[in-house]
């Protein structure tokens, strides 16, 4: 008797165990508001803690980066100064490019970008799973940064806000399978979803009009429809393949993203928030249903006319022209 | 004799590890994948002191690290609760004089615990887990698990180990 119990209690522990474990899973995916809770407090406790390790091993994490890395960084080499020589060869059309550039900007008319405020963030911490590609950023609530809010760096769309701590932020990247964004393509206008499909693989896009033309090279920026959780005329990607597929008029299309998400320092939240009300009529003197998600100030569920964050900084320019 | 946890020590290991774990190699990458000691800790624990506290402690430590991702809450516990728990049944029937029961263990339960999160995962709706990558994930977290195996194999025995029975956790 004592033999058969002492055997079945290691079953009923495990089995107590994953009930436990299937509890936390049902209440995390139905949404359940104590468990982001106890992350976000678990995440503000020991982040100071993070922070201050990581400054102090930074070198110790180098080297062995380096060393594991050792085949990448030498193929790196290789492939940066192949780019030096392309770059000195293309310096002299730069000038050119700057200037269609700026004629290209302002006929997409990305002026109500620019007066989206940013709240500057660095990254702290990449990845903390192996399966999901985001970033930590040393930013959260207390700055005015809130779940779901875009974030950009340098020339384009880094991702959005997934989950946010008082002091902390975790960043769900473009390419990250989870991920999707309403495109449109410059020239054309042509609209379509891109999706994240790994690290260091180029966005896949499903085009609303499969016929639509869009030549390698294309630029395509966030296309800001309604409810859309981010703001138009962010430049996400470039066109590096547009293949015909065989037998039917539709065509395969993938894009580069325009930030190189692998090499984040700093980037800009922007504390925007998609506006999901009945978009007014050209006739009405509105703006178009293309512009429909108007940039909202205040952080969600905050009364309208709330004041930004003390920390947010507005900017002037266009967040993907910063 | 069955172990038994010596709880201010339980506690004080579960803290060293997640210290270790979440600040001293928060930042490391080895071909773009994190180590998850959390995990590895977790199977010898159930190697050395048995299945039931060692799927007690592997929960315990994937719990605290579910804290830090944006996974499902609970699904890395899932994954190494279980593992662990096989990992001790299959220590506890090979008898007492099996010097590579720790390294072999940990290494196999890494890898199972890595492929059996990512088939829950994608049972739960997580998109592209069961890609080539997940082979590369799962031998990565398992050789580094099994790399510092030893450490963790004395810490354990530290943790639930009377010192009169320390002979028999090999």
């Amino acid at each position: 008797m004592a033999v058969s119990r002492r055997r079945a209690r290691p079953r009923f522990t495990i089995l107590v165990l994953v009930l436990a474990s299937l509890t936390l899973i049902t209440l995390d995916l139905r949404g359940g508001t104590s468990v982001l809770h106890a992350r976000g407090k678990a995440r503000d406790f020991f982040s100071p803690i993070q922070s201050a390790v990581s400054s102090a091993t930074h070198p110790l994490t180098d080297f062995f980066h380096g060393a594991f890395q050792y085949r990448q960084l030498k193929h790196d080499n290789a492939r940066l100064r192949a780019q030096l020589a392309q770059l000195q060869a293309q310096q002299i059309q730069q000038q050119y490019l700057l200037q269609t550039n700026k004629d290209l900007t302002d006929l997409l008319k990305l002026d109500f970008v620019g007066d989206i405020p940013t709240v500057a963030a660095r990254v702290i911490a990449g990845a903390e799973s192996n399966f999901q590609l985001t970033i930590v950023i040393d930013r959260g609530n207390d700055a005015g940064v809130l779940k779901g809010m875009p974030v950009v760096a340098g020339s384009g769309l880094v991702g959005r806000v997934v989950s946010a701590s008082a002091h902390q932020s975790t960043v769900l990247l473009l390419t990250d399978p989870a991920a999707s964004v309403g495109i449109e393509f410059a020239p054309s206008n042509a609209v379509g979803i891109a999706t994240g499909q790994g690290s260091g693989r180029p966005l896949g896009v499903t085009l609303i009009d499969q016929t639509a033309a869009t030549p390698v090279g294309t630029v395509a920026v966030t296309s800001g429809l309604a409810g859309s959780p981010y703001p138009r005329g962010v430049p996400v990607g470039t066109v590096v393949s547009d293949t015909p597929e065989a037998g039917v008029r539709s065509h395969t299309v993938t894009l580069r993203p325009v930030v190189d998400l692998t090499q984040l320092s700093y980037v800009d939240v922007l504390v925007w928030t998609p506006q999901t009300t009945a978009v007014p009529t050209p006739s009405s003197g509105g703006p178009s249903s293309r512009s429909s998600s108007v940039p909202s100030t205040g952080a969600p569920g905050k009364p309208s006319g709330s004041t930004p964050p003390a920390s947010a900084t507005p900017t002037s320019a266009p967040a993907g022209k910063r | 004799m069955t172990p038994q946890p010596h709880w201010a020590r339980g506690a004080f290991a579960v803290a060293l590890l997640f210290f270790v774990h979440e600040a001293l190699l928060r930042g490391l990458r080895i071909d773009g994948v994190r180590p998850d000691i959390l995990l590895g800790a977790g199977i010898v624990a159930a190697v050395v002191a048995g299945p039931e506290l060692g799927s007690v402690m592997a929960f315990v430590l994937e719990v605290l690290a579910d804290l830090f991702v944006n996974t499902p809450f609970g699904l890395s516990a899932l994954a190494a609760c279980t593992v662990a728990f096989v990992a001790g049944t299959v220590r506890s029937s090979l008898g007492t004089h099996t010097r590579l029961a720790v390294p072999t263990l940990t290494f196999l339960g890494s890898m199972a615990a890595v492929l059996l999160w990512a088939l829950v995962g994608t049972v739960l709706g997580l998109p592209a887990l069961l890609h080539p990558h997940l082979v590369t994930v799962a031998l990565v977290i398992a050789s580094v698990n099994l790399a510092v195996c030893a450490p963790l194999a004395l810490l354990m025995r530290w943790v639930f180990v009377p010192v009169a029975e320390r002979g028999y956790a090999t």
